[in-house]
């Protein structure tokens, strides 16, 4: 069992873990926990640690995603099918827990597995919540119904205590992944260093983006992601032979700049690396064009005007629309008064929702000229919901008086208004 | 008891043969030529059709070309070494357009067919609700046979087969992957269909799948999916395009960050849709070839649709086709709006009765009256008229009368000026052209920013009164030497790519000789203009006493005078007066020109009903003016009085206008029962006690009304039905 060292150089800074789950694990035909519970954040090396750990230490094993197996029976069948190894023209039929377990005893029987232990991995257990209430329980009790050797790991990003539910579960052994510190995260990634560069440089640069990248970002696979998203860039001068390897501070002086715009776009992924050059060539002349056409959508006319209205009725109170939209309005010294009684700011509140007729009546109120209420303006707020500017509240028919919500920025609001001369901050309450 | 007779009372099916309406059944049978335009308006739209079919393909090319490569080459990338393998994703917003975009897909996913893999699964938001649909459609239509047709019902076989066969899994997807493209051995099939020469021999076809509408999709289903897709990225080369039609920024909202993270996303945006309309509209409307016209009007409703409400050219030419349609079965002439090569034959073939019709057509008889009464005297009246008319007005004789009665010579003057308009056409759209490019550089645009706007002026009314108009030659007339060296350069080459009919076939050879003379005049040395005695002559003019008002006034004439003109601005000002005389004669407004109704259609009320309905408006009309409706005499009146003839929806509608949000319905049925019980006043006792059929009446009525969408039963207070519509009578 010493092949685990061999662990330690792809998967470093998770010693310990590995430790505890070898203690666990034991010698092959020894009898193990029923069920360990694995949980950790997002790029903590779960799973990783894992499957890197049964695939070294040849044991039986099945690895489930439970994203997967949206339904019980892939589940069930694809545990049996890959457990037998079976070619895919007999697979197993197994709809309950009954049959599985059946089955199960029946593979363990088939394979001679009886002094092995065998694994189920079942990564994302949270999805099991979900599935029907038996099956998380008869997971956790595994052994007791098999009377195998049968281990159950599950992994998951949410703590034990999320999953409890009902009776008849029994606890399984708790393990739980701490999140890498900054030290570790350098160290792992300098496991990408390319092969025709230095470790030391590389790891140099690695700490470069940690420490613009640290404060907003601490997810490993993000963080290795702009890190080879940038090393061209920063190595860049080096190759047209401008800086050698040590002139550090005039690499850094290079690549600052490029780092602190990649900081807007953590975790987007709009773009592949190729237009990501593109783009920080674009950037250094126009400034602010990417940022705006990002949420940038042209609109037919009236769209935008029924848009106006809608973001105007989710963040109007009813009652202040007689004060906009009156033909003669007086602000009364009682509604000054009220005004300032008002505690929380609409925008602080988010939309609230708002029926059809009044959509109506604020567009036909602001929108310039006479405008006949045809089918294609129906047609339009139904448009408008189906590319998500709008969102319906209730009412799914037509006719049982619908209610809708404005989903859009104020910002995205204002660039609309903007293109139509339409004041639009003057119609809201929250900025009188 | 005779029960025999009971017995055979009986009904009995018979399945009849399947009616399927033809065309020509739509025409009145006493209209003779309701065949002839029917066949003329298949012609006329086929032409059409193609070529807007051909533009479609055109247009996106540059587009699809780019997002082809980038499917191509996303996984052959051997110089990517992430660690993580991420999912290439294209993004490709579409635009709000939406109707149009399923051409769009179908376009891209044929090419991509063609060229790039035979594997490729098109998603809609609609067959997805769930994991298990999104799934299973991905499958079906990956591992079907590249060469068979699906269609829905094959669809439903082939996943009923699956399901028998193996789950709907991704690893069912693996397996069938790896049989098929399993390394070394690829299918003599499969070869044909790569495209050019692929160095390695394992060559893997990439497995796309389009999510037509992103924005649809439920978030955790297409999370999930992600995620899954994700996870056999080593096994499959999945590559996803998106349609975005608002902003890449939805992917972020419908997608969390450890999902978001699994893509690769790059970027395509396709060209905005007022481009392809702008392509449409020159193609199919701004060229002799068609000789369907829209009328002013039409064409403004249409371009409105558009510009307000859809952005959708699918729209638009559903619209076009519809005018074409409505205008071959509503004009009974309008089988003569037929390519210029026909016209001939067609007016020969014109009976008596047409020819009458065509008498009787407006722009006929104006033309008639003019020709009869003031030929040759009062032409000077009509000098613009007579410039394109000469060849008409000068063989009209004395006996024009007489010709315009007897039928043959009729004939041939209806051919005649048919195809005068045709000429017309031909000589008015390069012009037209010739015209935008001189204006619309100009600040503010006076004359419109695009072709289409100018077009419009030039078709409402007449071109060179306009305010517009005037106002742009005003502005030409400021401009500086290089200015106009450059547009007229311009101009000439737009004008020279029309094919010019040979009545204006040396325009741009007199262009060029002003063009010539323009350039020339830089090496002239600027002539010293000689001093004119005339201006000391003038000063002396100016009276001693006289009012400030007066003295303004020839103070601003001498200095008009004073001002005078380089060769430049001679040259400039001769330039644009011999371009003014072209647009005055060749951009008339049609409305002018006789028979012009047989080419432009402009009924708008028409079109305005079918494209551009008011659903709620004709149920409220309805229900205010019901005698509109049923014809009938008894329920004329103000349309806000209520009488107890009207049909018992209408009266309850008419009460309920009077009521605020919540309507009792007890009150509402003692208002009911006075108004239709008002004509007979027996006594009062009656009202208090409700007729039970009179309480029928009323509950039936109040349901249509719930039915038709003005009520609905609430919660809120009890015997209350809520109001769902606001104002009142």
């Amino acid at each position: 069992m010493e092949d685990w060292r061999v662990l330690e150089d792809t998967v470093p800074c998770r010693e310990k873990e590995i430790e505890n789950i070898l203690a666990l694990m034991g010698q092959k035909d020894q009898m193990t926990p029923a069920s360990v519970f694995i949980y950790g954040h997002t790029a903590t090396g779960k799973s990783h640690v894992v499957n890197s750990l049964l695939k070294i230490s040849q044991v039986p094993y099945v690895l489930v995603n439970c994203v997967e197996c949206y339904s019980s029976r892939f589940l069930y069948e694809h545990i049996l099918n890959n457990l037998s190894h079976t070619n895919h023209t007999e697979q197993y039929r197994c709809d309950n827990m009954n049959d599985f377990i059946r089955s199960f005893q029946q593979i363990i029987e088939e394979k001679n597995y009886k002094d092995h232990t065998v694994y189920i991995v079942l990564d994302k257990a949270e999805r099991l919540r979900e599935m029907e209430a038996n099956i998380l329980p008869s997971f956790l009790r595994i052994q007791e119904l098999t009377q195998c050797n049968v281990c159950v790991m599950f992994i998951s990003e949410i703590v034990w205590d999320k999953f409890r539910s009902g009776t008849g579960s029994c606890e399984p052994y708790i393990l739980q992944f701490p999140d890498y510190s900054k030290d570790d995260l350098m160290k792992i990634m300098s496991l990408d260093c390319p092969t025709d560069y230095d470790v030391d440089f590389y790891s140099n640069f690695t700490n470069l983006v940690l420490s613009v990248f640290h404060l907003v970002c601490r997810d490993l696979k993000e963080l290795r992601h702009l890190t080879m998203l940038n090393f061209d860039k920063y190595i860049e001068p080096i190759q047209k032979g401008e800086a050698t390897m040590n002139d550090s501070r005039k690499l850094w002086r290079n690549i600052e700049p490029h780092l602190r715009k990649a900081l807007q776009t953590v975790y987007l992924r709009e773009v592949s690396s190729a237009q990501w050059e593109k783009l920080q060539m674009e950037m250094s002349s126009t400034e602010s064009t990417a940022m705006l056409s990002r949420s940038h959508v042209e609109l037919p006319f009236y769209s935008k005007y029924l848009l106006i209205a809608a973001y105007i009725a989710s963040y109007n109170p009813v009652k202040s629309d007689r004060r906009f939209f009156k033909k003669v309005s007086k602000m009364t010294r009682r509604a000054a008064l009220m005004k300032k009684k008002e505690r929380a700011s609409n925008h602080l509140l988010g939309p609230k929702p708002f029926p059809l007729d009044r959509l109506l009546a604020i567009f036909y109120s602001i929108v310039e000229g006479r405008v006949a209420p045809t089918a294609n303006i129906f047609s339009q707020i139904t448009s408008l919901v189906s590319i998500h500017l709008l969102g319906q509240t209730a009412g799914d028919d037509q006719i049982e008086m619908p209610k809708y919500k404005c989903l859009i920025s104020l910002d995205f609001i204002r660039s609309v208004s903007r293109t139509v001369n339409f004041d639009v901050l003057s119609h809201l309450y929250d900025f009188m | 008891m005779n029960t025999a007779e009971s017995v055979s009372k009986g009904c009995f099916a018979y399945k009849g043969k399947k009616k399927v309406a033809k065309p020509i059944d739509y025409f009145p049978v006493k209209d003779n030529t309701g065949k002839q335009r029917h066949e003329v308006c298949q012609e006329m739209w086929e032409n059409v059709d193609t070529e807007i079919q051909i533009l479609q393909s055109n247009l996106n090319s540059k587009i699809f070309e780019e997002l082809l490569s980038f499917v191509e080459s996303s996984h052959k990338g051997v110089g990517r070494k992430t660690l993580v393998k991420e999912i290439p994703t294209a993004a490709l917003i579409t635009g709000v357009n939406t109707p149009d975009h399923a051409v769009m897909f179908n376009n891209m996913v044929s090419l991509m067919k063609e060229r790039v893999t035979p594997h490729i699964a098109t998603l809609r938001s609609k067959d997805c609700p769930a994991l298990k649909n999104i799934l299973s459609k991905t499958i079906c239509q990956l591992t079907q046979r590249p060469d068979l047709g699906l269609d829905d019902e094959d669809d439903e076989l082939i996943q009923t087969v699956l399901k028998k066969n193996s789950p709907c899994t991704m690893s069912t997807l693996v397996n069938w992957y790896q049989d098929m493209y399993s390394s070394g051995k690829s299918s003599p099939k499969k070869r044909r269909s790569r495209s050019g020469s692929v160095d390695d021999i394992d060559y893997k076809p990439t497995l796309v799948i389009v999510l037509e509408d992103m924005e649809s999709f439920s978030p955790n289903v297409l999370q999930d999916f992600i995620t899954i897709c994700s996870n056999y990225i080593e096994e499959l080369p999945i590559v996803l395009v998106f349609g975005i039609a608002t902003s890449v920024s939805a992917v972020h909202r419908l997608l969390s960050n450890c999902v978001s993270s699994l893509l690769c996303m790059e970027k395509f945006q396709a060209p905005p849709s007022s481009d392809y309309l702008t392509q449409v509209i020159n193609q199919i409307l701004f060229t002799s070839t068609h000789p369907f016209r829209l009328g002013p009007k039409v064409f403004h409703l249409l371009l409105d649709l558009f510009l307000y409400h859809d952005f959708s050219v699918i729209n638009f030419v559903k619209g076009l086709q519809f005018c074409m349609l409505d205008h071959y079965y509503s004009n009974p002439l309008a089988h003569l709006c037929c390519p210029e090569s026909d016209i001939s034959s067609t007016v020969k073939k014109l009976h008596e009765a047409d020819l009458e019709k065509i008498r009787l057509l407006t722009s006929f008889s104006k033309y008639v009256s003019f020709t009869t009464n003031h030929n040759g005297f009062k032409l000077s009246a009509f000098v613009i008229h007579k410039l394109f008319w000469r060849r008409c007005v000068d063989s009209c004789s004395s006996e024009e009368k007489v010709t315009f009665k007897d039928n043959k010579s009729m004939k041939t003057k209806v051919t005649e000026l048919l195809q005068g308009l045709h000429d017309y056409h031909k000589s008015f759209f390069p012009l037209m052209n010739l015209l935008h490019v001189l204006v619309c550089r100009l600040p503010r645009h006076p004359l419109g920013k695009q072709l289409r706007e100018l077009y419009s002026i030039c078709i409402e009314c007449s071109l060179t009164d306009s305010d517009g108009y005037k106002e742009a030659f005003d502005l030409l007339r400021m401009l500086s030497k290089e200015e106009m060296i450059n547009l007229l350069t311009q101009g000439i080459k737009h004008i020279t790519e029309y094919n010019l009919p040979h009545e204006i076939n040396t325009i741009p050879s007199q262009i060029e000789t002003y063009l010539q003379r323009l350039t020339l005049l830089n090496a002239e040395t600027e002539h010293v203009p000689e001093e004119e005695p005339e201006i000391e002559t003038e000063n002396l003019i100016i009276p001693k006493k006289t009012d400030l008002h007066n003295l303004r006034k020839t103070l601003q004439k001498m200095e008009k005078q004073k001002k005078r003109l380089t060769p430049y601005e001679k040259l400039r000002n001769e330039t644009l007066d011999f371009l003014h005389l072209l647009f005055q004669k060749y951009l008339k407004c049609p409305t002018s020109l006789p028979l012009y109704e047989l080419l432009y259609y402009n009924s708008v009320s028409i079109i305005k009903h079918h494209i551009n309905a008011a659903p709620r408006s004709a149920i409220q009309r309805a229900l205010s003016t019901p005698h509109q409706y049923l014809q009938c005499k008894c329920c004329e009146g103000d349309p806000n009085s209520i009488l107890p003839t009207m049909p018992d929806v209408c009266i309850v509608y008419k009460l309920h206008l009077e009521c605020g949000q919540l309507i009792n319905l007890y009150d509402w049925l003692q208002a009911f029962m006075t108004v239709v019980t008002s004509e007979d006043e027996e006594n009062d006792a009656k009202s208090k006690k409700p007729d039970q059929i009179l309480q029928a009446r009323f509950i039936r009525a109040v349901s249509e009304l719930q039915f038709l969408g003005f009520i609905k039963p609430t919660k809120r207070k009890t015997d209350h039905v809520a109001r769902l519509t606001w104002g009142g009578c």
